[in-house]
């Protein structure tokens, strides 16, 4: 009985998830954390990708009305699901364009089904070096890149270090290839120049910092440079509230996330500063139509995730209709000489698929997180 | 860096950080230590706990305290569900039925929660967290002294019952012969649900001390479960005093590992003083019995 | 209790995975029949101490991990011939079964849950740690392809071979296992320890054995896993592997032969057909679990007629 009740749920699954799909549509895929420690930062990959697509489906779609579909696979941020989810979407999902997880280390393992298959992979996210090491010329021929390096962002941490001129940093990251290649970067430019206090690498799911803070207190560093994502710093945050401490956060904090804003509000963490691709108070005309439109449809303003998603869907647009068909090999040829004004500043591709868009310096002034710089690449 | 006053804050975070430990753990060493079923869905209980204080908070706008007895008896009930789907039905079986069974609940209550509460992580505040006294030089965190406190209050509330009421009478002669006490006529399939919804409400009860401390998410029980378990396990199935001391000197170990080494070296610590308890003293610190 | 030869009737899966490869199925398709195969192996593993020994060991990613990064350090640094690593492998792995088994096979069967979790758990700290040798949190991606006498694969239908191949060998081993002596040694071991212990064997050698060749069956899906998938990180210790595990042996069946291997395929296919709607698929699934549980318990089979002993 326990057979026959299995081979009943099996074939409904079997007849459902073989249901035909509109053969019209323009499918773009990509894996990403549903599920799991990220599922948040999921959820605005999802929803910057679909607003992308729906105003370029209600504004009359592409190639001649044809609309675009968003697929998007819970990968869980690790690289074997993620895999899994990049074989489905193009066997059976059958997608033209795919894009990049979140996670290096997915993004890596993805990265030669794209070769193999043929798909054009527009990475939005991911900062690991290697990703664009691996692409254009003498290498994965299919993969873009628009985000910015851990060894650019790195550099320009390091660098604002050492403008404001601190003799001593901590550094605190969380202990995965996206900490540890960010700390490296920042080390690199830092070396000899500053003293180092101490580097805690902590797990990517660690919640408590009150031991680690309190050595802080000790040994006071005059700064402390961070490499956490947005839980984490808001753990760290509250419980560097709590213990009073005035040195800056600097480096590379997720301050222009939602999750930290009310901490960033309470003029507490006057003087820190974070470099990254995109804050959502960031003013120009487009932005702040693209912020609304996001909180319409979404109830919050858009995380950074969210913003690389929706300018990945549209460039990809760009591209195909540059390349007048979904062809993948016409679309990669497309992306390769693009130039895409994006709300920060052109994007173009170098010889390694490497796009180099500007990126924002920001620092929290009288308790607003003010954007103090633009850098171009 | 021999400082003594960071010494003694280290001392104190361990203390305070271990009785967090331990009192997540009571909960699971009573259903351990009373029916010896491993219940694998005490992170996810934990977790709607913390939720459930945060809808009360967020949406009924409830002040703190009235919103944890709101929380409590919905606890009851979830823990009367818990034992009536996963635990009742395969008391007789292999306990790797029940280990299965919830974690099937663990998964659903996971789903659920996500479903209806969304990815994004939430936070609760509480007055209780604005409270940082300084005395000496060293710094007291509200919220945290108050779990030290409830946690002690735990121990000494799980003892009173144990030790004076009829059911904890039952329960502890459960836990020492099952059979025998099936031969006496005492009705076991109450003291399983009894057993069950105390330890659920101490779980619920840890949740809401918990919760205020750091953010909130749905896969945020899973990190518990693992270290609940080294916590019982140390401390003696069953001991719920047990549970605090282990916690505690888990919580000073790390504390001083962290302090003075690194992150790196207190995680696998754990792992490490558990195995190494285990091979000295099977039983644990306290035991196998239930009581305090 | 089977009627006939266990060898002719294992063939069921190699028959049909390949029967499917041979339509022409998808890349897709064939990903999941190869990690379908894996799990065969790990499910093996777990069916040797929980179905054949009744103890419930969470420890098999531990061994599994180490399979996986043994195999690799083995291949990267060294370019051993597969077939010679794989050895290698399966010897390590069999020793730290024993270093393992020995600690915590003299524990209470509850204990022995939770302190073979710990080592699992315990080796992924160290996984993410001891950066000079594992890369911890950075992984080893481009790890090469087997290279088994000089002959070489990585498309996937090479792949499928492969693993059926595996997966046929050590299940004839572990049916050979079975039907020996120590293989009556173990059910001897199983049914009443008191009993066997009186007859005069060691019960003790008997578990270790079985939880030390356990964990070399891990290790060798480990081996596999780290050449296929040609990128590791500490995450191969992780809960998720043995969660899928549980319910590929439990509901398979653990107290038949067969029921693992069968669970195995059945329960790598069925979440990739639910992948239709991720946020539903995992409430779905513990649905299915519990109410498995509830109504047919019998999956566990000889399990549900053990004596639940108390130490």
């Amino acid at each position: 009985m326990r057979i026959l009740r299995l081979i009943s749920v099996f074939s409904c699954a079997m007849v459902l998830s073989a249901l035909p799909v509109l053969a019209a549509d323009i499918k773009i895929g990509f894996p990403g954390p549903i599920t799991g420690n990220l599922g948040f930062l999921g959820e605005h990959m999802k929803w910057g990708a679909q607003l992308a697509a729906d105003e370029i489906n209600t504004s009359g779609g592409l190639l001649g009305g044809k609309k675009i579909k968003i697929i998007m696979g819970d990968s869980k941020c690790a690289p074997a699901e993620s895999v899994s989810v990049v074989e489905r979407l193009i066997s059976q999902e059958k997608v033209d364009v795919l894009l990049g997880d979140i996670c290096s280390g997915a993004t890596l393992a993805d990265m030669p089904i794209a070769k193999r298959e043929g798909r054009p992979m527009l990475v939005t996210i991911s900062s690991h070096p290697a990703i664009s090491e691996k692409s254009g010329v003498g290498g994965n021929p299919w993969v873009f890149r628009t985000s910015p390096t851990d060894a650019i962002i790195g550099a320009l941490g390091g660098k604002g270090v050492l403008d404001q001129g601190f003799k001593s940093v901590a550094f605190i990251a969380e202990d995965t290839d996206y900490g540890r290649a960010g700390v490296e970067s920042m080390r690199q430019v830092l070396k000899g120049k500053v003293n180092i206090t101490s580097t805690d690498f902590t797990a990517a799911d660690q919640t408590d910092f009150l031991s680690v803070l309190t050595r802080l207190r000790s040994q006071k560093p005059e700064a402390i440079a961070i490499y956490l994502l947005d839980r984490q710093l808001f753990n760290f945050m509250k419980q560097y509230q709590q213990f009073k401490l005035k040195m800056p956060l600097v480096g590379r904090p997720p301050l222009g996330s939602g999750l930290v804003t009310d901490l960033v509000n309470s003029g507490d963490f006057n003087g820190s500063w974070t470099v990254f691709q995109y804050l959502d108070s960031y003013d120009s005309k487009e932005n702040t139509a693209f912020v609304a439109s996001y909180k319409k449809a979404y109830g919050q303003r858009p995380h950074f995730a969210g913003f690389a998603m929706y300018e990945g869907i549209q460039i990809i647009a760009e591209a195909i209709k540059s390349a007048g068909s979904t062809d993948p090999e016409k679309v990669r040829e497309a992306l390769k000489n693009i130039k895409y004004d994006s709300i920060l500043g052109k994007i173009a591709f170098d010889d390694h698929h490497q796009a180099h868009n500007s990126i924002l310096k920001m620092t929290i002034i009288d308790g607003k997180l003010k954007v103090t710089g633009v850098v171009g690449q | 860096m021999f400082d003594p006053l960071f010494i003694a804050q280290l001392l104190l975070n361990g203390l305070v950080v271990g009785a967090a430990y331990g009192l997540a753990a009571i909960g699971l060493t009573l259903i351990f230590g009373v029916l010896e079923e491993v219940n694998f869905a005490h992170g996810e209980l934990y977790m709607l706990a913390s939720y459930s204080l945060f809808a009360a908070v967020s949406f009924l706008g409830l002040p703190y305290g009235m919103a944890v007895l709101l929380v409590l008896p919905i606890m009851a009930l979830v823990g009367f569900g818990l034992s009536q789907a996963a635990i009742l039905p395969n008391m007789e079986r292999p306990f790797e039925v029940t280990v299965l069974s919830t974690l099937a609940v663990a998964m659903i209550l996971q789903s659920i929660v996500r479903l209806t509460a969304g990815s994004t992580p939430v936070n609760v505040d509480t007055v209780f967290e604005t409270m940082t006294f300084e005395i000496a030089g060293i710094l007291f965190f509200g919220q945290r002294v108050l779990i030290l406190i409830v946690a002690l209050l735990s121990i000494i509330a799980f003892a009173v019952f144990l030790r004076y009421s009829r059911i904890g009478l039952e329960m502890r002669a459960v836990a020492q012969n099952r059979l025998a006490c099936q031969m006496v006529g005492i009705d076991l399939k109450r003291i399983a649900n009894w057993s069950v919804v105390c330890g659920v409400v101490l779980t619920g009860i840890a949740g809401v001390t918990m919760a205020p401390l750091f953010d909130l998410s749905p896969d945020m029980g899973v990190a518990i479960v693992f270290k609940s378990f080294a916590v019982v396990i140390i401390g003696g199935m069953g001991s719920a005093f047990g549970a605090v001391v282990a916690g505690i000197l888990l919580g000073v170990v790390e504390a001083f590992t962290t302090g003075y080494g690194s992150v790196a070296v207190s995680e696998g610590l754990f792992f490490i003083i558990m195995i190494l308890v285990l091979l000295i003293r099977p039983h644990g610190l306290f035991g196998r019995t239930v009581r305090i | 209790m089977i009627p006939r030869s266990p060898y002719l009737i294992m063939l069921w899966w190699p028959i049909l995975a390949l029967a499917i490869a041979s339509t022409g199925p998808s890349q897709y398709v064939l990903h999941i029949l190869i990690i379908a195969g894996i799990y065969v192996i790990l499910a093996q593993s777990l069916h040797l101490v929980l179905g054949q020994l009744g103890l419930l060991s969470l420890g098999i990613p531990a061994f599994f991990g180490i399979g996986a990064y043994a195999e690799t350090l083995l291949s990267v640094h060294f370019g051993l011939d597969s077939l010679l690593s794989l050895v290698l492998v399966a010897g390590i792995t069999f020793v730290s079964g024993l270093v393992i088994g020995v600690p915590s096979l003299r524990l209470s069967s509850h204990s022995f849950v939770i302190v073979t979790l710990s080592f699992a758990m315990l080796l992924q700290v160290i996984a993410f740690h001891w950066v000079d040798v594992t890369r911890g949190a950075l992984g080893f991606p481009d790890i090469p392809a087997p290279s088994v006498l000089g002959f070489s694969w990585t498309d996937k239908t090479s792949w499928l071979i492969a693993i059926l191949i595996l997966d046929v060998v050590t299940f004839a081993a572990f049916i050979r296992i079975k039907t020996s002596r120590f293989g009556r040694a173990l059910a001897a071991t199983k049914g009443n320890e008191d009993l066997a212990r009186a007859v005069g064997f060691s019960t003790f050698r008997v578990k270790l054995l079985a939880f030390a060749i356990s964990g070399t069956l891990a290790g060798i899906a480990g081996t596999a896993y780290a050449h296929y998938i040609t990128f590791i990180d500490p995450n191969v210790f992780g809960f998720s592997v043995t969660e899928n595990l549980l319910i590929m042996v439990v509901l398979g069946g653990s107290g038949t032969v067969f029921g693992p291997m069968i669970g195995a395929v059945v329960f790598t296919v069925l979440p990739e057909l639910l992948r239709f709607s991720p946020e539903f698929r995992s409430l779905l699934y513990g649905v299915l679990l519990l109410m498995a549980m509830l109504r047919f318990p019998l999956g566990l089979g000889e399990l549900t007629s053990r004596f639940r002993r108390k130490k």
